[in-house]
């Protein structure tokens, strides 16, 4: 058991994709506690990732695929979880997605790399993401932090409407909400009830982790 | 003189010919039914549906040798003109700044209307300014006016032709309407344009509605459009830089084909801004040396296809006035250059494009006369080679007082403004100062000293009615 946690942790570590998925499967069959496979093989793995990223020794490019093995592994361990009604221990729950109207990616897939790196459970809802799907994913996964991106003035104004949604169903309270995007600002993130506004990726882990903690 | 010429014949081969195959087979995105069937009528594979075409081969080359290959732009007073495309290259700021640098505080602030004004007319007395696009974003106007604004800034401020963007068909229609008001008609100012409208393709190969409309206003009226795209490898386009050239010269191709099936006359330019992604903040290098590398080589296949051509370069990702700035600017300036590249856009801003500094402007006015003359090359005749006078001065001889000297140094060897060549001591006991102190002296200099030759009181106030109009979003 104890080899196959050392290689999903391993493929996380060579940002191996197909490996890391092979692996899960493996670990699944050989009966490897799921909770064991993620924390100790997958959560280990991520975490020494993000800190040779943070020390500068490796790149964005590295950051980024090796969260898409852990997505990839995690789409595999994650019913095994719920079967066995276990809950990673994680920093926080961030639901994030770029809202409808628009489809850019990058910035949120590299804020979705970072803060998997930093060890908190990540769910992304892609883009395009019309405003009642937003508040179904928050009723249904109840996460502590909600992130919208917007790249374009056209659909910065979706960022307020999915925050006026979440009030009307009496969600907002239960969550921060922050923001981000090229158009977005500090002004425009407080104009709207939002929580918090990062101006990179970097910050919006920042960001993440202060207001986690302080709500705690 | 062309000294770089980092793409072979086969490497321009191969990628002409994967852009045209990007072309055909991946298409791009339109989003304006009226291009849709414009496309559609010069052949290209329509998706109405979708909102997505490809472009056949022969179309797109077809496109290619339709575009002129070069045109005329010209001053406010419209005597006096610059070409674009060919083997001239010319230097223009670069847009649109929503940050000022105030350099002898060392802090940042939101760009104002005063700022852009002051900015203009600073671009407007330094010599080496031959295009003005325009420095600015104001922070203190709304934002349904700001592109207005900015056109109406601009004209007052600067006799130079002005690069800016419209936005929708209302922005287009607005900003050509306040340059054939000074152009005295719009006949006179398709003959003479004043301006050029600066349209973006987002990367990778899709167009915005907004911008296709401001796109098809100024293809039908003749008014000469400026194409930009600026792919960032690794993000919006492969981190090889031949893949992202590939993909830049496939979205240029694409804009042609489009102003073609509208107006065959418009006058055109791509303009690229393709950049790396730093690969630690995820931020557009616009800096670094895979930026000069492009942009010699965008220059390299326009060239290649002899249509004009324009990108960033004299940038710099640097937030302060300091030796990044320096080195960053210098380099991205001097080799695209080399390329030939017709119109180099970056002077006055730095921080990657997000603001303005009057100081750098002045420092960026030096780099490009240094840039300048290094282009102009080496003349090489019996004159300037000189045997004659080398055999009349002989060994040990000396040249300083020959004829020969003073008829030829001032073509000869470059006289700076404000760079350094004091010695240490005298530098020492003129208080050490470093260049940002001289170009704040300059700049003070200018905005005391320098008139911009005004616009008649009608022209203004038509120009100001066209810029109000559009308040309250009309």
């Amino acid at each position: 058991m104890e080899k196959i946690i050392g290689e999903l942790r391993r493929m996380i570590l060579d940002y191996d994709v197909e490996g890391v998925t092979l692996a899960a499967k493996k670990a699944v069959e050989a009966g490897v506690d799921p909770l064991k496979a993620v924390e100790e093989g997958l959560a280990r793995g991520i975490r020494e990732v993000g800190d040779k990223f943070g020390e500068g020794k490796i790149f964005l490019p590295e950051l980024v695929m090796a969260a898409e093995a852990m997505k990839s592994a995690l789409e595999v361990l994650e019913p095994e979880l719920k079967k066995k009604k276990k809950e990673r221990k994680t920093v926080g729950r961030v639901l994030l997605g770029t809202v409808a109207g628009d489809i850019h990616s990058i910035g949120k897939t590299i804020v979705v790399a970072m803060l998997t790196a930093n060890g908190f459970e990540v769910y992304d809802l892609g883009v395009d993401v019309p405003v009642e799907r937003f508040v179904e994913k928050v009723k249904e996964l109840k996460p502590d932090l909600l992130g919208l991106s917007a790249l374009l003035t056209t659909t910065l104004p979706v960022q307020r409407d999915i925050i006026e949604a979440l009030k009307r169903k009496g969600l907002r309270d239960d969550l921060k909400v922050i923001v981000g995007g090229a158009p977005v600002s500090k002004e425009w993130a407080e104009e709207i009830g939002a929580d918090g506004y990062g101006a990179n990726a970097a910050e919006a882990v920042e960001l993440a982790k202060k207001l986690l903690y302080t709500s705690q | 003189m062309r000294p770089v010429n980092l793409l072979s014949k086969k490497d321009m081969d191969a990628i002409h010919l994967a852009s045209l195959d990007v072309l055909q087979e991946v298409g791009i995105v339109v989003p304006s039914e009226e291009v849709l069937r414009k496309l559609d009528e010069v052949g290209a594979e329509v998706d109405y549906g979708k909102q997505h075409v490809r472009i056949p081969h022969n179309i797109a080359e077809e496109a290619i040798r339709k575009t002129p290959h070069r045109f005329s732009i010209y001053y406010r007073d419209l005597k006096t003109r610059k070409i674009l495309g060919g083997d001239k290259t010319h230097f223009g700021t670069v847009g649109f700044a929503t940050n000022f640098y105030d350099v002898a505080s060392r802090t940042y602030r939101r760009t104002t209307t005063q700022d852009l004004a002051n900015a203009t007319r600073i671009a407007d007395a330094l010599e080496n300014v031959d295009f003005y696009m325009c420095m600015g974003s104001p922070m203190d106007v709304p934002h349904e006016i700001v592109d207005r604004y900015m056109w109406m800034l601009s004209f007052e401020n600067t006799r130079k032709p002005v690069i800016n963007e419209a936005m929708r068909k209302e922005g287009a229609v607005d900003a050509i309407e306040m340059a054939s008001t000074i152009a005295g008609g719009m006949e006179e100012l398709r003959r003479k344009p004043i301006m050029i409208i600066l349209i973006s393709i987002t990367s990778p190969l899709m167009y915005d509605r907004a911008t296709l409309e401001a796109f098809v206003e100024a293809c039908k009226l003749g008014i000469p459009t400026f194409v930009n795209s600026g792919p960032m490898a690794g993000a919006t386009s492969p981190v090889t830089l031949a893949g992202t050239l590939t993909l830049n010269m496939a979205e240029f191709i694409s804009a042609l084909v489009i102003s073609r099936s509208i107006n065959s006359k418009a006058p055109i330019i791509i303009g690229s801004w393709a950049r790396a992604m730093d690969v630690r903040s995820a931020s557009a290098v616009l800096g670094g040396p895979e930026f000069a590398l492009l942009h010699a080589a965008v220059a390299q296949m326009a060239h290649y296809y002899e249509i004009p051509s324009a990108g960033g370069g004299i940038l710099s990702d640097s937030k302060s006035l300091d030796a990044q700035m320096g080195y960053e600017k210098a380099l991205t300036g001097i080799i695209p250059a080399f390329a030939g590249l017709n119109l180099i856009c970056g002077m006055g801003l730095i921080a990657s494009e997000n603001t303005m500094s009057p100081e750098g402007l002045v420092i960026d006015n030096e780099i490009v006369s240094m840039a300048k003359k290094i282009i102009t090359g080496i003349e090489v005749t019996d004159e300037t080679v000189a045997l004659d006078l080398i055999k009349k001065v002989g060994p040990g001889g000396s040249f300083i007082t020959e004829r020969h000297t003073l008829e030829h140094f001032k073509k000869e060897i470059w006289i700076p403004k404000i760079t350094d060549r004091t010695f240490p001591d005298a530098w020492v006991k003129a208080g050490a100062r470093d260049l940002w102190v001289k170009a704040k002296e300059e700049v003070e200099k200018i905005l005391k000293e320098y008139e911009v030759p005004q616009l008649s009181n009608d022209i203004k106030a038509k120009i100001m009615e066209i810029a109000e109009r559009a308040r309250g979003g009309g």
